[in-house]
């Protein structure tokens, strides 16, 4: 075997190989079992090189690994997975993991107090040391709408959706994302929503996990 | 050892752990992807763990101050320690950290293998980091992986 075909392997394994050598090699890689093994050979070596720098991490990077893979995993609303980390978690942990799967910047759970609306949590992922927010009026906020159908209610910009167009959020809040909030019994208890200051598309995939989440969420704030 | 080698390539522990996360949730994604047949679970993982360090190595750091550090290496062959020892465990800082196989390779070839392994450099910049002629930087890492190689078990000697 030609010295010089098995330098390109070796650096093609260790992903040295300049750029312009690399789609040559590759071609030559299809008809060459020797320089395949090689390749292979030495990209096994993975586990002996790594093996003397073996490090143990923080414990908080497992639970990140855990609420990440669960924010990215595709779920359905009655995955099992899904409700036993969100029962596992407090309401904070619950908005951060809901908004890892949306693009808008703030997740939160919000308790109607008439003629308050009181933030319970807030996760806002551009600071994400966050963790509440302070009371608003009811009626400046789009989850009295939903407060009032204790339907969903979602708009992408607020400024082209003729519904909210004049309503006392619609300059603030350009996108939002909302379930309702019950109690055991039935009776409105709140909000849990998704919203930003700039227009975002509404994430409808989304609503059946929220309203899970919902669930789980009164189980956690109002234990029977 | 994803960690391990993630802070290897990183040196900055907070760097590292984002890697560690990434690769797992890249992992749990895109299990569909690992072949069983092309090598084992960990060795999946770990090479996932190496090319997304040095994505993010590249994003931060300058390729300019790669290459300054990779000619720093001629004068002091144990230059690729953490950038802050207290950061990381002891076993980081030298030559026993890597004894069990690269530390048995002789300088010459051991750096030029670690520049391209934990610095994602290519062949020609190790050369012009090092001041050494294409070919020798070649044949330096041909020799000293078959070394490795064949040390580990993973394939004879070469021809």
């Amino acid at each position: 075997m030609d010295h010089e075909w098995l330098d390109l392997a070796t650096a093609y394994a260790l992903s040295s190989l300049d750029e312009k050598e690399v789609p040559a090699f590759r071609l030559h890689l299809f008809s060459c079992g020797v320089c395949r093994d090689k390749v292979q050979g030495i990209r096994a070596l993975a586990r002996q090189i790594a093996q003397p720098l073996a490090a143990t991490p923080p414990p908080a990077v497992w639970e990140r690994v855990r609420t990440a893979a669960v924010a990215a995993r595709p779920v359905t609303a009655n995955d099992p997975v899904f409700g036993q980390i969100l029962r596992s978690r407090d309401a904070h942990d619950v908005c951060a993991i809901l908004n890892r799967r949306v693009p808008h910047r703030f997740t939160g759970i919000y308790r109607v107090d008439p003629p308050l609306l009181r933030n319970l949590r807030l996760f806002d992922g551009d600071q994400p040391e966050v963790r509440d927010a302070d009371s608003t009026p009811l009626t400046d906020t789009y989850c009295s709408l939903v407060l009032a159908t204790q339907e969903p209610f979602a708009t992408a910009d607020s400024l082209r959706d003729d519904r909210v167009t004049d309503h006392p959020a619609s300059v603030a809040v350009r996108s939002y994302c909302g379930v309702p909030l019950r109690r055991a019994d039935g009776t409105p208890f709140g909000t849990l929503c998704h919203f930003d200051l700039v227009a975002r598309p509404v994430p409808t995939s989304e609503i059946p996990l929220m309203k899970r989440a919902a669930t789980l969420v009164m189980q956690s704030l109002e234990p029977a | 050892m994803m960690h391990g080698l993630a802070l290897r390539i990183l040196r900055v522990p907070s760097d590292a752990e984002e890697v560690v996360v990434d690769v797992f949730v890249q992992a749990w994604t895109r299990i569909d992807r690992f072949e069983e047949r092309r090598g084992t679970l960990s060795t999946w993982l770990l090479l996932m763990t190496r090319t997304r360090s040095l994505d993010y190595l590249r994003k931060r750091v300058r390729r300019a101050d790669l290459l300054a550090e990779a000619a720093a290496l001629s004068e002091h062959p144990w230059a690729l320690g953490p950038a802050t020892p207290g950061d990381t465990p002891a076993h980081f800082d030298g030559r026993d950290a890597l004894e069990p196989l690269l530390g048995r390779l002789p300088d010459p070839q051991r750096q030029v293998i670690e520049l391209a392994y934990f610095r994602g450099m290519s062949q020609t910049e190790i050369s012009m980091a090092l001041d050494t002629p294409l070919g020798t930087v070649k044949s330096r890492m041909r020799s000293g992986m078959d070394k490795l190689c064949t040390w580990a078990g993973t394939r004879p000697e070469s021809p």
